[in-house]
């Protein structure tokens, strides 16, 4: 039987367009530009210079604090300049580039260990050396979310293995082909955590997927496979955690406040990796997909690798492209050029044909209340998205905009066009603005 | 005479009514300090806010309390003579202020990268991937800065760049708050030399995206540091004591960042690509007069040590003279007056 979550939409998936193409591995490319900002936090600092030799694996950029994570090299070669460069978010952003010097060198790594001769501390020790960060698209630094706070006891680890932005497969190719790396990464953040519980939960759209985890999982004790219904947004961690446990995360809390932590299937298979090798993230399975592509694929790319290459990979473009977005098509962000390097969170490259773009016209609410039923956070997009509109900010704090996900989920159903998500973008940077003067203004009276 | 009662017995009403709030006029009055009237009568009436008051008769009341005369930017000089005149005080003399728009990047010059499609606010803009302009400083041109201006002082080349029209200004500097990207600071009025660039990039970045940013180069900070200072990739003008419209600062400007009123009024520069191609011929004819200038004194210094050199020779005795004083770098020079 499988279990969902009240609301969500049914986009078409388009998930065959790369499902049965096997993970391949992309040649390191000549050129890197490592960016040092990949993750959620403050981005690394750079501790490498111009002309210096790095072999893969070598740390470029140290964490800056607690909520940051190590960069490491992704090639061996000369670093030939550390400065700004275009980040797939669209600003520009410090990064570190490394010319290859063709060897492709390891540098010395940490010894092999195995999962059970390891302490939890010794684990998470090593996920933060290893720069392992969140891989579903947010890029939370993972011993972050490994380090709950003494008063917050977790008693159960979920594995999100819905995979449910249309369209990418890497996941699923993952679990596939590679099981018992996503499993053991898996068995060890339970092991850090001291859950009870650990749940792999897929949605019901990978049969293979679900026998392949199955299978690895048929020795392994307190670890169950759930099936979920096929719906998006059925991976966000809010909605997963409701449709598997029945437990809600509180208002403005995060997961571990209902005893909860959710890791991403890739981010499992990086743990492993780090865990077992010693190996530091500098790669990771990315869906290459879309109308717009020739021969879809899910390849292993390295951090830095320039977009084009992934494009390349998949046979170029088909026709004019109309849209390059890095990520799924609920949530990916566009970019205007594929010179453009990956970072950890990029997991599909979607290239989209002219004829699939919407306008951009829209128009006023009609008040059909289909955004209402699809919201998976059962909060008013409707009377949200109007008062967005005409900047009334309070009334937006009192609908709970900042509950918000950002899912899209309101904008797919709208028959209107409206960019309910941009709009409720705006309205929270505009709350965050106005209780930060607010701030302000009361320390100034307390003077 | 039915219709004459209700009449009577109205007007009657009205009467009492009209005697009582007399009474109550008398002897229910609040004493109010006369000069307060008297401030919000030779306020500027424009109730923008830029005093941090909510309106005029808000800061009239805090002057009598004892604010700040000088507070006014809208009223100027003459508001501050007429509010010191009314409390008593000492006039004090402002500088009077008007908002500039420091970025000259219109579309024709600073591209976009992307087509954006959303809601059409800078503020909505930048949230999209930092804007859609391939500069991630410049000027979006959305208009969240029109939007607050209540004396439409703002206005739009054809290329999608916002400007302010200095003479509809009332300093309110509300638009200086609006702007997503902090391009609008408030300059003293009579001042004609600015730098029009924002970008915090370096040279190397901003020359890519924009032909008419600074690209930090030091050429007029070095000319006069007083007036121009360079700080994190641009060049910003000191409007503070000691500093003064350097006449050749747009002589020597490489990109053309620095506006010098005195040459090209705001719409030619910001829109006529013959301003620039007429600057840039300037600029040659400056740096050529320029280095004739100091080859002369180069000249005359050899010249000079030459001569002195014959003279040690001649008497033998004397111990050698020391090298000739170094070049001094060649003052400034009044701008040609090529401007139309």
């Amino acid at each position: 039987m499988s279990v969902s979550f009240r609301g969500g939409i049914h986009p078409r998936y388009a998930k065959e367009l790369a499902s049965d193409a096997a993970i391949e591995h992309l040649p390191p490319p000549d050129r890197a530009i490592v960016h040092l900002s990949q993750h959620i936090g403050a981005p690394a600092t750079a501790v490498v210079k111009k002309k210096q030799e790095v072999k893969k694996g070598d740390v470029v950029g140290e964490a800056a604090g607690f909520v940051s994570v190590p960069v490491h090299a992704p090639i061996s070669g000369k670093v030939t300049d550390v400065g700004l460069y275009p980040h797939p978010f669209g600003s520009m952003q410090e990064a570190v580039v490394i010319e290859s010097d063709g060897k492709d060198q390891w540098t010395d790594l940490p010894p092999k260990a195995q999962p059970d001769s390891l302490s939890g501390e010794e684990i998470k020790d090593r996920i933060r050396n290893a720069g392992i960060v969140g891989l579903g698209g947010a890029a939370f630094p993972t011993h972050v979310k490994l380090s709950p706070p003494p008063a917050k006891h977790i008693d159960t680890v979920l594995l999100n293995a819905a995979e449910c932005e249309p369209y990418l497969t890497a996941d699923d190719r993952l679990m596939r082909e590679e099981p018992r790396r996503v499993v053991s990464g898996f068995q060890a953040l339970q092991k850090v955590l001291g859950a009870a519980n650990a749940v792999i939960c897929i949605e019901e759209n990978k049969p293979e997927a679900i026998g392949a985890i199955e299978k690895a999982v048929s020795k392994a004790k307190g670890v169950r496979v759930a099936t979920l219904h096929v719906k998006y947004p059925q991976g966000g961690e809010k909605q997963l955690i409701d449709a598997v446990l029945s437990r809600e995360v509180p208002t403005g809390g995060l997961p571990m406040d209902c005893g909860v932590v959710v890791q991403n299937v890739a981010t499992c298979a990086a743990v492993d990796d780090a865990v077992r090798f010693g190996k530091p993230l500098i790669s990771r399975v990315t869906t290459v997909t879309g109308e717009g592509v020739a021969n879809p694929v899910n390849v292993v790319g390295r951090m830095g690798t320039p977009v084009q290459t992934f494009i390349d990979a998949a046979g170029g473009f088909q026709g004019t492209p109309g849209r390059v977005i890095l990520g799924g098509p609920m949530m990916g962000g566009a970019i205007h050029k594929t010179d453009i390097p990956v970072i950890k969170s990029t997991g599909g490259v979607l290239v989209l044909t002219p004829e699939q773009l919407p306008s951009g016209d829209f128009e006023s609410c009609i008040r059909c209340g289909r955004c209402v039923r699809a919201c998976p956070i059962h909060l008013c997009p409707n009377e949200m998205g109007n008062y967005a509109e005409v900047e009334m900010w309070e009334e937006l704090e009192g609908l709970d905009v900042n509950d918000c996900i950002e899912c899209g989920c309101c904008a797919y159903s709208c028959p209107a066009n409206r960019p309910l998500v941009q709009l409720f973008r705006y309205a929270k940077l505009w709350i965050r603005q106005n209780q930060a003067r607010a701030k302000t203004a009361e320390s100034k009276d307390e003077k | 005479m039915s219709l004459l009662v209700p009449i009577l017995v109205l007007s009657g009403l009205g009467a009492a009514m009209g005697v009582g709030l007399a009474v109550a006029a008398k002897f229910l009055s609040v004493a109010e300090d006369p000069r307060v009237e008297a401030l919000v009568d030779i306020l500027p009436g424009a109730n923008c806010g830029a005093c941090g008051y909510p309106g005029c008769s808000g800061y009239a009341k805090g002057l009598v309390a004892g604010e700040d005369v000088t507070l006014c930017s809208p009223g100027g000089n003459a508001t501050v003579k007429d509010i010191a005149a009314i409390l008593g005080v000492e006039a004090v003399t402002v500088v009077e202020k008007v908002a500039l728009v420091k970025c000259a990047g219109g579309r024709n010059v600073a591209p976009d990268r992307s087509l954006y499609v959303g809601p059409q606010t800078c503020r909505a803009a930048v949230l999209v991937g930092f804007g859609n302009k391939e500069c991630r400083w410049g000027c979006i041109g959305l208009g969240d800065c029109a939007e607050v201006c209540e004396d439409d002082a703002v206005e739009f080349t054809a290329d999608g760049l916002a400007y302010v029209v200095a003479d509809a200004c009332i300093a309110c500097a509300r638009c200086v708050k609006a702007c997503p990207r902090d391009l609008i600071e408030m300059v003293p009025k009579d001042r004609k030399v600015h730098v029009l660039c924002s970008s915090h990039d370096p040279g190397k970045i901003t020359k890519n995206v924009c032909q008419v940013g600074c690209i930090a180069c030091k050429l007029c900070s070095r000319r006069d540091g007083k007036s121009f200072v360079i700080e994190d990739n641009n060049a910003t003008v000191l409007y503070g004591e000691g500093s003064r419209d350097v006449p050749t600062a747009a002589l020597i400007c490489t990109p053309g960042a620095v506006w010098d009123a005195n040459m090209y009024d705001q719409v030619t520069w910001l829109t006529d690509p013959e301003a620039r191609v007429h600057l840039k011929e300037q600029q040659a004819e400056f740096k050529a007069a320029e280095r004739a200038e100091r080859a002369a004194k180069k000249k005359k210094a050899a010249e000079a040590k030459k001569a002195k050199e014959a003279a040690a020779d001649k008497a033998e005795a004397e111990p050698a003279v020391g090298k000739p004083e170094k070049t001094e770098e060649a003052p400034d020079q009044e701008p040609e007056k090529g401007a139309e």
